[in-house]
């Protein structure tokens, strides 16, 4: 087994935010010696907060209540490009499309970079998908639990 | 248009030409906090609105409002006045005009809620309102009064009466003693009248321009003085007409608004108003001296008719929906408002999302084969007013009809067959549009169409209603025409194949919940087992229902194009939606049929002509969802883009030959005769009884044999042969055979007149070459095979025909030592063929019982999906040709065809009984029943070189190549597939994440397209392109995502994308793209495909079944791939099949493995 840290690895929320920090520049995270740079998590809507540049929303899974963000600058990010660039990127239309699907109440599945903020761990959001199928939550925590035996927790055998 | 901020405490004062300059749809009040209007709720500066001007229960079709707030207060004021007398008719109908005190010029169209007639005429102060500019640069916009005042003092005139000024100038003074004073009971438009020419006071040649007012008047003697001074108790009793002429027209809007209220009109005289030639009336019109006032203290009547069948009655409702071109509106998604004549409504106010009065409409329910719903139908006395304006919307629906052949039939029926024949135009449009051109589906001016047909005949029986001249039908108007009594049963909703499967599946859901729930009896055999299982060999399997849906119970009749399907025998119905699985039982042999069809049901008869619709699939619980009716009446309207959900089940319809009627042209040539048949070539040797026993005999019920031994050599026809069946060969001998090749031999036999080219092939290897054919038969008769022939009834006249001596023509049956098999399928289930050689080393197969009256036998081993017929279940008659008969058993072979005979639904108790899972056999192409597993456990797999199953998601695109050639579409994919973009995904390679690890999955056309989620983005709107019109002006053009794709593939021919980032993280920046033909992308090009890369990267799960990459596969593309790392080192997959999650069944799975 490689390294984890280029996939979505699925976790639970209170393990999620029980992952190791190393102080290195910037922060990773480590689950049984392996690094981990990117998650998945499954759960409800429970906040929501929309600011000019960001959308900034709480997923509870039911073991814990994961912070995350999703960008929404992505025309500041473009301003330095060029017009035409800037004309045929998709990108923040579709990011903003995307944070309209964070609502109170939905469940979502979100994928993104572990990040700490002021000192605790949320989610640089990278994709939402809103599942219409309650049954993904009970298959994603069964996931996690496989997950984990099979593939994160075994010791990497070089370490 | 700019608007300064907000300085001081005085709202900012806007004039009407300064609301002229504003080019989109905008908000703005005079307060920003709640103030005298109470209902305001004007958002904080800087912010978008989060409620919408208008206390709006509607709900919002869109998140964000397109109406732009006005960030600070404004005051808006201007001389409210009568539309002016060029206004077009239907602005006359329903609008005052606001205009600058200062100039007149400027003027804007306005509707104003809390109507007060005693404005008109005054200066008024608007505190709240929505401006809607014209779509079209040349026409003014409307204002949405929501809020206004008086800007000073009282209206004018008597505490009693209030007179509403028409500021025309008076003309000569004629006898203007007519006065009424009554209720305003009914409106109608503004209408024009061509003047007949012996008018003698306006014989100008114009048409007359006017409105009816109906009014219930008084006769009192009190009310026969004019003015009245007191509001006495008056008996409005009488009815009266009064036609509202020329300018005296313009009162229309306000006598819209006085429906129920008290209204003296003065200056009237009685004249007789001559139409054309067709006749004149009698009636009170208006003169140039006309007076109208109201009596504002006056009780509102309420007495308005609103019983079933009168159109008196009044309904207020928010608005839905609105569809067919403004035609029908949906009321609280419950009631149903068909708008007979386009000028009733306000036409820009009309929006989703307004809340609007209809008076004067008559409440029908209507019962139809498939719902009920609740119709408001308008006639030319209804009056529609707004209540409340929408924020959430502001397109204008309402378009110019053209009237040709159809618009004509379809006026010329009553509200509910009218109703019913545009839930048909919308269904036929949904259905035919990507088959044939809108001029053949709703014909023209000169042609009929489509609909046209297929309406005349079931509105056969429907009579048309009077047409009539616009006098008589309002002054002597009758709504109650019967109707309520017709047979609606007729009536039958000529169903999208979409919805016609997702209403399939929903059955197949609800059966599933019962059989669980226990409410819905299982089939004796598993009532015995006591579980939804199935045994073989003590083994036991998961089962699978079936249920017959009855063409009742669908309510709905199918039309679409006929063809061939791949799968053997089978037929499919087309339309541009999806198509369904056909099994004709008794399809007459060599029928071509092609064209469109009409699966005619008849509910109310005994007889055999309808259909039912089969669904097979595993006994499993699954949940309710969310999915709307696909058989309402909005569903036919609004046309949504409904997915299949049921991957296991399979759905076909059953229907005889005898209700195909043909309603249309031919789209879909289709031969069901098939070309290079192999014959067998016979000599007759024997015929019993002999022809001269019973020739004069009545021969009913006997049986005819003949016995012939079969020539060493087939003839094959490279030409249509089959109606040359068994046909008498006397001039064989004489043919031009030529013997040089002793396993094809080039022939041309002679019948009649038509002459054959074939070759005769040889059967058997130790055949004798260059024998002649009359020595083989003769000479070596230890070699020769025999045969029996037996003539059933009906078959005299060929056995009358048949000679000793002469040559026939057989049709080839099995092979070898194969063998055909004939009988009733009892059962199928999966089945471990391991060990079985014969089977091509498949470990997983199917088992299939087949049993006749005395014995059951099986049937076992690997079959092609593209070999499994539709209709193949319990219960069907089939036959197995080219079946392997062992001492042992009976296997299925790779040169088995099968045949279904006839489906029997005598022996399914309640119409359900358990079968295998047959489609889990056929999930991918090799059958290998194929276990899911994580990635980075998939090595073992990988090097054996077998296929596994994960689930993933797509992170990032390595490379996708895009064709416009046509997209083919396989019977397994189209089953259940729109038909929608005519574009080929060549190949694509994605990084796909499965929480293990990553791997690169190669994947082309519909595993591609699935991937890439291309057909959920097709339907989507495209970015906006610019075109230039024939004039030279720029207009944008919103195309759907995939015309847009099409478009842009057939300018490239080919596009390449490749993505020069590091996976796993996508960016827009690094996608290249590359035209097959050197063109340059545009900004909008590269913009639509962009967002389909990120969508597909963005998307939720999926299983994926997939084998290591031959690496031979991606030479022929000649491509330059991104060299990146870690790309580099990921194991290249090669994708055989995609398929949804089911998260139940897979969550199901996974906790068994967890528990053990």
């Amino acid at each position: 087994m490689g390294s984890l840290h280029l996939v979505h690895i699925k976790l639970l929320a209170a393990d999620l935010l029980s992952l190791t920090c190393r102080h290195t520049s910037p922060p990773s995270f480590v689950r049984c010696g392996r690094t981990v740079a990117r998650v998945e998590i499954v759960g409800v809507v429970v906040s929501r907060d929309r600011r000019d540049k960001f959308l900034r929303f709480l997923v509870d899974d039911g073991t814990g209540c994961v912070p995350c963000v999703l960008w929404l600058n992505h025309q500041y990010l473009n301003a330095n490009r060029s017009s035409g660039a800037s004309v045929s990127d998709p990108t923040a239309e579709m990011a903003l499309k995307m944070s309209e699907m964070v609502n109170l109440g939905g469940l979502l599945r979100v994928r993104g970079r572990i990040v700490l903020y002021r000192g605790a761990i949320q989610i640089t959001v990278r994709d939402v998908v809103l599942e219409k199928n309650p049954n993904v939550e009970v298959l994603h925590w069964l996931q996690c639990v496989s997950m984990a035996k099979e593939c994160y927790d075994p010791r990497p055998p070089s370490a | 248009m700019e608007l300064p901020p907000e300085r001081g405490a005085a709202p900012l004062r806007l004039t009407v030409a300064d609301l002229l300059r504003i080019r989109r749809p905008t908000t703005g009040a005079a307060s920003l906090s709640s103030s005298a209007a109470s209902t305001l709720a004007v958002p904080p500066v800087r912010k978008k609105p989060r409620h919408s001007a208008t206390p709006n229960p509607a709900p919002s079709p869109r998140s964000t409002a397109p109406f732009a707030p006005i960030s600070h207060r404004v005051l808006l004021a201007g001389t409210l006045s009568l539309p002016a007398a060029g206004s077009p008719l239907t602005c006359r109908s329903h609008c005052l005009s606001l205009s600058d005190p200062t100039s007149a010029a400027a003027s804007v169209c306005c509707y104003l809620l809390d109507f007060d007639a005693g404005a008109v005429g005054r200066e008024v102060e608007v505190l709240a309102w929505n401006y809607l500019p014209s779509v079209h640069h040349d026409g003014a916009g409307v204002l949405e009064v929501v809020d206004w005042r008086l800007a000073e003092g009282r209206a004018p005139g008597s505490g009693f009466l209030k007179t509403i000024p028409l500021d025309c100038a008076a003309g000569p003074d004629l006898a203007t003693h007519g006065h009424v004073f009554g209720v305003v009971r009914s409106v109608s438009v503004v209408f024009s009248v061509p003047q007949a020419a012996q008018k003698s006071d306006a014989d100008r040649g114009d048409n007359l321009v006017g409105f009816i007012a109906e009014m219930m008047c008084c006769a009192c003697c009190q009310c026969l003085v004019t003015p009245l001074k007191t509001d006495e108790h008056h008996k409005f009793e009488v009815e009266k007409f009064v036609y509202f002429v020329d300018s005296a027209s313009r009162w229309r809007p306000v006598l819209a608004q006085l429906v129920g209220r008290s209204i003296s009109v003065s200056g009237l005289k009685k004249k007789k108003i001559s139409i054309d030639k067709k006749g004149s009336y009698i009636m009170l019109v208006s003169t140039r001296k006309t007076m109208l006032a109201w009596c504002p203290f006056y009780p509102f009547d309420q007495t308005l008719d609103g019983s079933p069948g009168n159109c008196g009655g009044v309904y207020t409702g928010v608005v839905t929906g609105i569809y067919m071109q403004g035609m029908v509106v949906e009321l609280d998604e419950t009631v149903w408002l068909l708008i007979d004549d386009q000028q009733l409504a306000p036409s820009h106010s009309l929006r989703v999302g307004a809340v609007i009065s209809v008076k004067n409409s008559r409440t029908i329910s209507l019962k139809f084969a498939w719902t009920k719903i609740v119709l408001l139908g308008t006639c030319n006395k209804t009056s529609i007013t707004i209540n409340s304006f929408s924020l959430v919307d502001s397109k204008c629906y309402i378009k110019a009809q053209n009237k040709g052949l159809l618009g004509k039939f379809v006026d010329s029926f009553e509200l509910h067959a009218k109703f019913w024949m545009l839930i048909l135009i919308s269904c036929f449009k949904q259905k035919f549009t990507k088959l044939f051109s809108e001029k053949e589906i709703l014909g023209s001016k000169n042609a009929h169409g489509l609909v046209h047909t297929y309406s005349s005949k079931v509105l056969s029986s429907v009579g048309s209603k009077p047409q009539h001249d616009f006098f008589m039908k309002f002054c002597n108007h009758n709504c109650g025409s019967p109707c309520a009594g017709s047979n609606m049963e007729a009536f039958k909703l000529v169903i999208p194949f979409a919805n016609f499967t997702c209403k399939a599946e929903s059955f197949w859901i609800l059966t599933m919940l019962k059989i669980w729930n226990g409410t819905e009896e299982m089939p004796e055999i598993d009532k015995n087992q006591g579980c939804h299982t199935f045994l073989c060999d003590g083994v036991s399997y998961t089962g699978t229902t079936k249920k017959i849906v009855s063409s009742s119970d669908m309510g709905s009749v199918l039309v679409g194009s006929i063809k061939r399907s791949s799968l053997p025998g089978t037929l499919q119905l087309v339309d541009a939606t999806g198509c369904i699985d056909v099994i004709i039982p008794d399809l007459p042999p060599n029928v071509s049929v092609d064209g469109i069809y009409e699966v005619v049901l008849m509910v109310c008869s005994i007889n055999i002509n309808d259909y039912k619709v089969a669904l097979e699939g595993p006994v499993a619980y699954l949940d309710l969802d969310d999915v709307a009716d696909p058989l309402s009446c909005k569903a036919a309207f609004q046309q949504p883009a409904y997915q299949k959900r049921l991957h296991h089940l399979k759905i076909y319809v059953i229907v005889n030959w005898s209700e195909l009627n043909r309603i249309g042209p031919s789209s879909i040539p289709l031969q069901i005769n098939t070309c290079a048949k192999l014959f067998h070539l016979l000599k007759l040797s024997h015929i019993f009884p002999t022809n001269n026993t019973f020739q004069h005999q009545n021969m009913s019920g006997a049986t005819l044999y003949a016995e012939a031994v079969i020539v060493p050599y087939d003839l094959k026809f490279t030409e249509q042969a089959d109606s040359f069946r068994m046909s008498c060969t006397p001039s064989f001998s004489n043919s031009n055979v030529s013997m040089a090749k002793p396993c094809c031999i080039p022939c041309t036999l002679s019948f009649r007149t038509t002459n054959l080219c074939g070759s005769l092939v040889s059967i058997n290897s130790y055949g004798p070459v260059g024998t002649i054919l009359n020595d083989t038969v003769g000479g070596e008769r230890d070699h020769i095979s025999r045969i029996l022939l037996e003539f059933k009834d009906g078959r005299l006249i060929k056995y009358q025909s048949l000679r000793i001596g002469g040559y026939y023509l057989l049709e080839c049956p099995i092979e070898s030592d194969l063998i055909s098999l004939k009988g009733k399928v009892e059962n199928i289930h999966s089945y471990d063929c391991k060990n079985k050689s014969m089977v091509g080393n498949e470990k997983s197969g199917i088992c299939i019982h087949i049993t006749d009256d005395n014995l059951m036998v099986r049937l076992c081993g690997y079959l092609s999906k593209y070999c499994y017929p539709v209709g193949l279940g319990p219960g069907a008659t089939v036959t197995f040709h080219r079946v392997l008969l062992t001492p042992r058993e009976l296997f299925l072979t790779p040169l088995t065809y099968i045949e279904v005979c006839r489906i029997s639904f005598a022996g399914l108790n309640k119409e359900c009984v358990v079968t295998p899972p047959i489609s889990d056999c056929f999930k991918d192409d090799s059958f290998n029943r194929v276990s899911p597993c994580l990635l980075f456990l998939n090595q073992k797999h990988l090097a054996e070189n077998r296929a596994i199953q994960f689930q993933c998601r797509v992170v990032t695109i390595h490379m996708l190549i895009l064709d416009n050639s046509l997209n083919d579409l396989q019977p397994s994919d189209s089953i259940n597939r729109r038909e929608t973009i005519n574009i080929k995904v060549r190949l694509a390679g994605f990084i796909v994440d499965d929480g293990s690890s990553l791997c690169c999955c190669w994947a082309d056309d519909v595993r591609a397209e699935l991937l890439l989620r291309l057909q959920e983005v097709a339907v989507l709107d495209g970015p906006v392109s610019l075109k230039f019109s024939k004039d030279g002006s720029v207009v944008n053009l919103q195309l759907t995502a995939g015309c847009f794709l099409e478009r842009m593939l057939t300018k490239h021919t080919r596009i390449i994308a490749r993505n020069c980032g590091i996976p796993p993280d996508i960016s827009c920046r690094d996608l290249e793209f590359s035209s097959v033909l050197n063109k340059v992308l545009s900004g909008l090009e590269e913009k639509l495909l962009k967002s389909i890369i990120l969508n597909a990267c963005w998307k939720g799960t999926l299983n994926v079944i997939a084998s290591v990459l031959n690496p031979d596969t991606l030479d022929e593309f000649n491509l330059e791939l991104p060299d990146l790392h870690p790309a580099r080192n990921m194991p290249n997959l090669w994708v055989s099949q995609v398929f949804k999650v089911d998260p139940l069944e897979e969550a199901r799975r996974m906790f068994g493995n967890l528990e053990n």
